[in-house]
């Protein structure tokens, strides 16, 4: 059965196994393979820069919040005016008066969905 | 070492090719440390001198290029143990569920290739045990022994003060004596 001490000294000479280790090297060629990789890389790396620059946060929220403001823009502006209900008016009124079968009338506008 | 960077910063392949030559050693050494897996410390050496490759025209020359090496190789190992641990999570995950994935299987045990013969059971032990520390304390400790920093260099390297440098040491040599007390234990 081990001591205290024998355990206290077995934990010092674990903690000092690696002093003066040898540095360990890459294996040969490294430079070689380095160089293959980054001409890989270089094909993807375009590509790649674009999904990076697209999904970053800010990029992201501000398409979303451009996309939500055209849409507002849109829905404001093809909301039916006034002046169009009353020409479509018009529209009907001359449909009845000569029957010319014209199909669209101010209720298009107006009526709710 | 001016000249490398100014030709570096030139685009000649020439001062690239001799800096790689020149710590390509101290770079993949310090991987291996920290990722205790060949493979992967050969993946990091070559990522560390691509992002030099790359960013070499936004070093200013501040610190010294072998403390700007370390800190992209420490920052990169510890990115990637975080992605590895997070695959580790979603395949056990995945698993649960059934579903096919890739095995991500540790080795089961890590021999750095420099540690004496002698030397070598316990070295393997003290890995083991080194690969259980905090991220920070891990990369401060395996900076100190295997690459022989001083706490101010590696204060440098990490960023950090030197006594946080200090404390982050100390605890990594407590929590190292605290798990081989538990092995040393169980072994009687």
């Amino acid at each position: 059965m081990k001591t205290r001490r024998d355990i206290s000294q077995e934990i010092e000479n674990t903690l000092s196994s690696i002093d003066g280790v040898q540095r360990a090297e890459p294996g040969d060629f490294f430079f070689t393979r380095l160089q293959a990789r980054m001409q890989r890389s270089g094909a993807a790396d375009a590509w790649e820069r674009f999904i990076a620059i697209v999904t970053r946060p800010s990029i992201a929220i501000a398409g979303v919040l451009l996309i939500l403001a055209v849409n507002g823009i849109m829905f404001i502006q093809l909301k039916p005016s006034t002046e169009r209900t009353e020409q479509a008016m018009l529209q009907q009124d001359l449909e009845d008066e000569y029957q010319l079968g014209i199909t669209t009338t101010f209720y298009d506008f107006d009526k709710p969905e | 070492m001016t000249d490398i960077i100014a030709q570096l910063k030139q685009g000649s392949e020439a001062a690239f090719s001799q800096l790689v030559a020149q710590w390509q050693g101290m770079v993949y050494n310090t991987a291996l440390g920290i990722l205790q897996n060949t493979a992967d410390a050969e993946d990091v050496a070559q990522e560390v001198f691509m992002q030099v490759h790359e960013s070499i025209g936004t070093f200013k020359g501040e610190a010294q290029i072998s403390t700007w090496l370390y800190r992209i190789t420490v920052t990169k190992c510890l990115d990637h143990l975080r992605k590895k641990n997070r695959k580790k999570r979603w395949g056990k995950m995945y698993s649960l569920f059934g579903q096919q994935n890739e095995l991500i299987i540790d080795p089961p045990d890590f021999h750095h290739p420099g540690v004496a013969l002698a030397n070598k059971e316990r070295a393997d032990l003290l890995f083991k045990a080194i690969a259980r520390l905090p991220d920070s304390q891990k990369a401060a400790f395996v900076l100190h022994k295997l690459e022989g920093l001083s706490s101010k260099e590696i204060a440098g390297v990490m960023d950090a003060s030197i006594s946080a440098v200090e404390g982050l040491l100390h605890r990594a040599k407590q929590n190292l004596r605290l798990q081989l007390e538990d092995y040393y234990h169980s072994e009687e």
